[in-house]
Parts: structure tokens; sequence; C-alpha cells
């Protein structure tokens, strides 16, 4: 107990006793690096947004206007894009908790051997390449593929079967993609929730669904919050498995902005299409983030 | 002893549980009847939290019977088994405000808002900790969290409340304090209730019984008195208080007494059951039943002669360590109303009551307890 606590007062001491400088000097490296890489490119983005029409050798800085927003916001084809985009990422993101959380709590739960091949199977998909992880999935999902040989043995199905290029297709694959992010950070979160705690209300009389809503997800909502918002981040933004697994029957902002930019070449559009796509995730993030703090009442208690 | 079914609110019959292999409590038996406070007090690793989490349904033993209420209630789940149980931790669901926290055993069980209101407002009552209800665990001092775990654990009005080291969180003085509250509180309710504690201060303050455990068994279970006075052998003795321990020699026996030696020492105790002359037993002689007088007054040619070594003043009581020839014992005595007390280097005079001490066969392992 008293070992982390001194630990933490000797990094507070330290930082206290630094004068500014001292600690601008040691912030500088990380600031420089994302200004230089990170805001500075954003700022281009944004401004190349705003530009009327694709910058030519001629026109190298066309005239700013919004027009290439205003082209985005009343056209209900692009409106339609951001929704599936957002719809892609909102399934993709229940789906993986739905599996990840059962998952994690029970590797909590067990010990040895055990603990050891789920942890392992679980982080397994960080260690294959992205793109022969889906293709993987391709194969399996063709038509007369594996998973349609299965279910038609099983009498289940009967014909050819239309799997790839399909919603739930690139939804699964998505899931698979992010489970293993969603899992680790729901292990530790999960881990800190004392047993004593679930024991408690088990012996008040609760059952196992109550314990789930009325302790156990309370209490691991910042690792739930944090897991939602990288999946969610992250599939809702991912360009290669829906160009593999979608096709271009599945239209997202991803793909959306790779056409712009490449094959039609207009980047003014392109980097509009980012920024929308940027708003979207970082809205959405942020309200449902402020939403389950204020359910838990994060900030009002603290761990004891 | 053994209850009706219509008394026994707990029954443990031949329990056992091994962790990998290794054993943690090996065949307990004991009994509980209405309103009994029993404390299973040992050591850490005795096997007592075991015990406890069997009880709550934690653990499933593996052979043995757990009877509740007079039923098996081996696969019976916690959650059916009417238990009100105060963690270690305490427990308290930190999300929650403290009505919440108290509320929980009621709110699960869809009773009526007002009837929960009322029952909590009754509870923050009995625990002495009005007008918290809208404070968050971690806003409460250890001494308020330790209530509020209480209350919640009596507001369902448990069989049963079972205390897994309650008061061991907290600080010397309000662990006084709970002490005698919690036997306030179990007195007031009359709820059958099962402790746990390697403390044998809370042991003797609270329990009408005492089971003492030494690695997995109960080494003995009697009133607090009986178990401090006549412990049955050398572990429970020391485990309760302090006791000078004599190896000796029986050198006679006679009408229920027999005379001890030990080098040059010679007294008289009570026959243990089979003594016979030249058997070797080990002798307790708590310090506060050693008698000390001087060599001069009435009571002079009483007693056996000593030379006062060391005397501590502890406030209340005085620790004197006496030579008897080689033979050194520790002695505890209240502070003489008037005249000094022994100084070191004193001569003293010592008496030991009869019906003091406690004989128990010499044991092979007992010299290193």
């Amino acid at each position: 107990m008293s070992s982390p606590r001194g630990a933490l007062r000797s990094a507070e001491d330290f930082a206290r006793g630094r004068p500014m400088l001292v600690s601008l000097l040691l912030l500088a490296p990380v600031l420089l690096l994302l200004l230089l890489f990170f805001f500075a490119p954003l700022a281009e983005l944004a401004n190349l947004s705003t530009f009327a029409q694709q910058p030519t050798r001629q026109v190298p800085r066309p005239p700013h206007s919004l027009v290439n927003y205003v082209k985005i916001l009343s056209d209900p084809f692009y409106l339609q894009v951001a929704a599936t985009s957002v719809l892609v990422g909102g399934c993709t993101t229940i789906a993986t908790l739905a599996i990840a959380y059962p998952i994690a709590f029970y590797v909590t739960r067990i010990a040895g051997w055990e603990r050891t091949l789920i942890s392992v199977a679980c982080l397994l998909p960080i260690f294959v390449n992205v793109i022969v992880g889906i293709l993987g999935w391709y194969i399996l999902l063709l038509p007369y593929g594996l998973v349609q040989q299965v279910l038609s043995a099983l009498g289940l199905v009967e014909g050819s079967l239309q799997l790839l290029r399909s919603f739930p297709a690139l939804v699964v694959v998505l899931t698979y993609e992010h489970m293993p992010f969603a899992v680790l950070i729901l292990v530790s979160s999960l881990q800190a929730v004392p047993i004593d705690k679930i024991n408690a209300a088990r012996l008040l009389g609760a059952s196992t669904a109550r314990i789930v809503a009325n302790i156990i997800m309370p209490l691991t909502m910042p690792g739930l919050v944090a897991s939602a918002i990288l999946v969610f981040s992250l599939s809702a933004s991912s360009y290669l498995t829906p160009i593999l697994i979608g096709g271009q029957r599945i239209r997202v902002l991803p793909l959306m902005i790779f056409s712009y930019g490449t094959e039609l070449l207009n980047w003014p559009l392109a980097a509009a299409l980012a920024i929308v796509l940027l708003v979207i995730v970082v809205a959405i993030t942020y309200l449902f983030a402020a939403a389950m703090n204020r359910l838990s009442k994060r900030g009002q208690w603290e761990m004891v | 002893m053994t209850l009706g079914a219509s008394e026994s609110v707990l029954r443990l019959d031949n329990v056992s549980k091994a962790f990998q292999g290794q054993p943690a409590v090996r065949g307990v038996s004991l009994e509980m009847g209405r309103g009994e406070f029993l404390t299973l007090l040992g050591p850490s690793g005795c096997g007592k939290t075991t015990s406890l989490n069997l009880v709550a349904g934690l653990l499933q033993p593996d052979s043995g019977t757990v009877f509740l209420r007079g039923e098996p209630a081996n696969t019976l789940p916690p959650r059916h088994r009417r238990l009100g149980m105060v963690f270690q931790s305490w427990a308290l669901f930190p999300h929650q405000n403290v009505f919440d926290n108290i509320a929980y055993g009621l709110s699960v069980r869809s009773v009526s808002s007002t009837e929960i209101r009322k029952r909590v407002a009754e509870m923050l009552g009995l625990v002495r900790l009005p007008g918290v209800e809208g404070k968050f665990p971690s806003q409460l001092s250890g001494g308020m969290q330790q209530r509020v775990a209480l209350a919640r654990a009596l507001i369902t009005r448990p069989d049963l409340l079972l205390l897994d080291e309650p008061l061991s969180n907290l600080d010397a003085a309000l662990r006084k304090e709970m002490q005698v509250e919690l036997r306030q509180i179990h007195s007031e309710l009359n709820v059958t209730t099962l402790l746990v504690t390697h403390s044998q201060e809370e042991a003797l303050v609270m329990s009408d019984r005492i089971a003492v455990m030494r690695a997995g068994r109960i080494e003995c279970i009697d009133t607090p008195r009986r178990v401090y006075n006549r412990p049955p052998n050398r572990f429970v003795c020391a485990f309760l208080g302090d006791a000078n321990m004599l190896e000796c020699e029986i050198e006679a026996v006679f009408a229920g007494e027999v005379m001890l030696r030990r080098n040059g020492l010679r007294f008289a105790a009570e026959a243990p059951a089979g003594a016979r002359a030249g058997q070797k037993l080990t002798v307790a002689i708590r310090p506060e039943n050693l008698l000390l007088h001087r060599p001069t007054g009435p009571e002079a040619e009483t007693g056996i002669d000593a030379i006062v070594r060391d005397a501590i003043f502890k406030g209340s009581h005085i620790q004197y360590a006496l030579m008897i020839g080689e033979e050194r014992l520790e002695v505890l005595a209240l502070p003489p109303v008037d005249g000094e007390p022994f100084a070191p280097g004193e001569r003293a005079r010592v008496t030991v009551p009869k019906s003091r001490i406690v004989a128990f066969p010499a044991e092979a392992g007992d010299a290193h307890v």
C-alpha cells in the first residue's frame, strides 16, 4: 500500500519542485512532434477543404469558400454515406463490447494455463497482418466458401449465399479486428473490481444480471468508455476492411475520401469529407463519454 | 450440544475444504443457537475465514454438510441463504451513496420505496449515523464506513450475521468503541452472529462462545471464561493471553490433587484426568493468577521464596519478572492502593492458587509453540 503512494508523492514533489521552464523543456520533444506532424497537417487539411476548386499549376491558391461543406451537407448521398459510417462504427462497437466484456470478465476469474490460453487466443489477431486477417475472412465468406458449406451442410441455406459485400459481414470482420484492444482494456478494468463487492451483492440477494448492471458495469465504466471510443473511432475510419469486404457496395466516408483524393483528384472535397468524418467521430465520442460519465456519476465518488 | 431443528440457525457437520490439495478446513463441526454470538478465533491461515465463506456459500465444502435453519444448504446459492455479511474491507459500493448502499438488499427484492425509506432510517438510527444518506462512502471515515456496512448487512433482517474481521481496519480507540457497540446491537436485535477474528480481545469482549481454530481444526469451543481459564491445550492457552508455561513432573497423586515438581520448585495443583506419579506435564499459570506478598507480615509463612528481577510500570498494572531459583516467572499485579510496589532486587513470596493452575499432558511438538 505504502510504496505506490510513496512513489506518487515523490513524482508530485518532483513536478512541483521544477520551475516552469524545465517542465516545458521536458515536454518540448513531444509538443514539437505533435505540432509538426499532427496539428500542422490538420491545419493544412482544413485549409485545403475550403478551396473552391482543385489547386492547379495556374491557380495554386484558389479562392476560399465553404462550397465543399455546402455540397456535402445538402446532398442526401453524402449524408447517407456519413450515416452508414456512423452505423458501421456503432454496430461494430456494440458487437465488440458485447463479446469482449464477458470474455474479459471470464479471464479475470480464472488462472494458470487456462488464462494464458484465452489471453493468447484473444491477442493473436494483433500479431497477424491486417490484410492477411481480412483475406482469411474473405475466403471464409466467399460464395460457396467455408461458411456457406457449413450452413448448407446443416440444411440451413440453399443456393448461392451473398455474404461478402454485405453490411453484417463488414461488421463481423471489423469486430474481429478490434476485439483484442477491447479485451485488453476491459480485463484491466474488470480486474480492479474487488471480488468482495460482488460477493456482498450476492449475499444481499442480487441476481447475476443485477450485479452486472448495478455493480460491475458502473465500476468498470471508464474501461467500457475507453474501449468503446477506441473501437468506434478505429472502425468508423477504417479503410482497408470496407474496401476488401464491403467493396463499393457499402459506401463509407473513408472510401469516399480515398476516391476523391486519388481517383477523381478533387482534393478540396476529399479534405472536407475528412474534416466531416473527424468532427463526427470526435462529437459522437465526446457526447458518449459525457453521457456515460453522467450516468455513472463519475467524479462524484472515489473507489473505496 | 445438540439443538432442535427450530433452534439451530447454523450447523457445520464435519466440513472440510482444501485449496489445490492444501487443506484449509479439516472436519469442522459446530452448532449455533438462535441469538448466539459465536467467534471463530485463530491465527492467520487457521481456516477461520474459509469456514465463514463456506457458511456464506461463497465456497463449496469438499466434504461435510452446512445446515442452515436445520436444512442442508451445501448447494443453496448465497443470495438465497438469508445471511448478512460484513467484510473485512467492508465492500461498500463506492458509486452508490449511503442510502443506496444500505437499501441495496431491499431494492433487489422489490420492496416498496416508502418501506425502504423507513427501514434505512431505522438502520441509520441503529448504527447512530443519521443524516449521511446522501454521502458517498469515500466521503466517510473508516468508522462510519464500518457502520454503513453493518447497517447494509442488517437491513434484510438476516437469520445469521457474518462478521469477517470487521474491526481490523480501524484504529485501536475506534476498535474498542465498536466492540462495545457491536455487543449492544447484538443484544438489541438478538441476531445470531458469527464473528471471525484473530484478536483475542475482540473474541473475549463480544462472544457468548469462542471456537479457537488451529491449522483448519477447532481446538476447543466454549464460553470466553472457560476458554481463558481452562484451556484444553497449550496452544489455546498461549493464544488467549499470556501464561507462564512450566514443564513439570508429577511427584505424587492424592485425593484429586497432584504434587508437581520442577527443579527446586514444588507446588500442588488439581489433578488432570489420568494423572499418575512420574508423568510429565505442562503447567500454565496466567501472570495475573500469581499472588505476590512481602516476606514480612501475616502471610509470611505461605508461598515460595522469590526475588524480583524487574518491575515494569504499565499504568493500570505492574508487570514483574520474578526469579525462583533458576526459574523466571511473569507476574501481573495491580499497583498497591497504599504502600510501595516491589522494587527490583527485593525479596517476595509467591502463592499459586491451586484452582488457577492448568495442566496439560506434555505434547511432542509443544516445546516450540
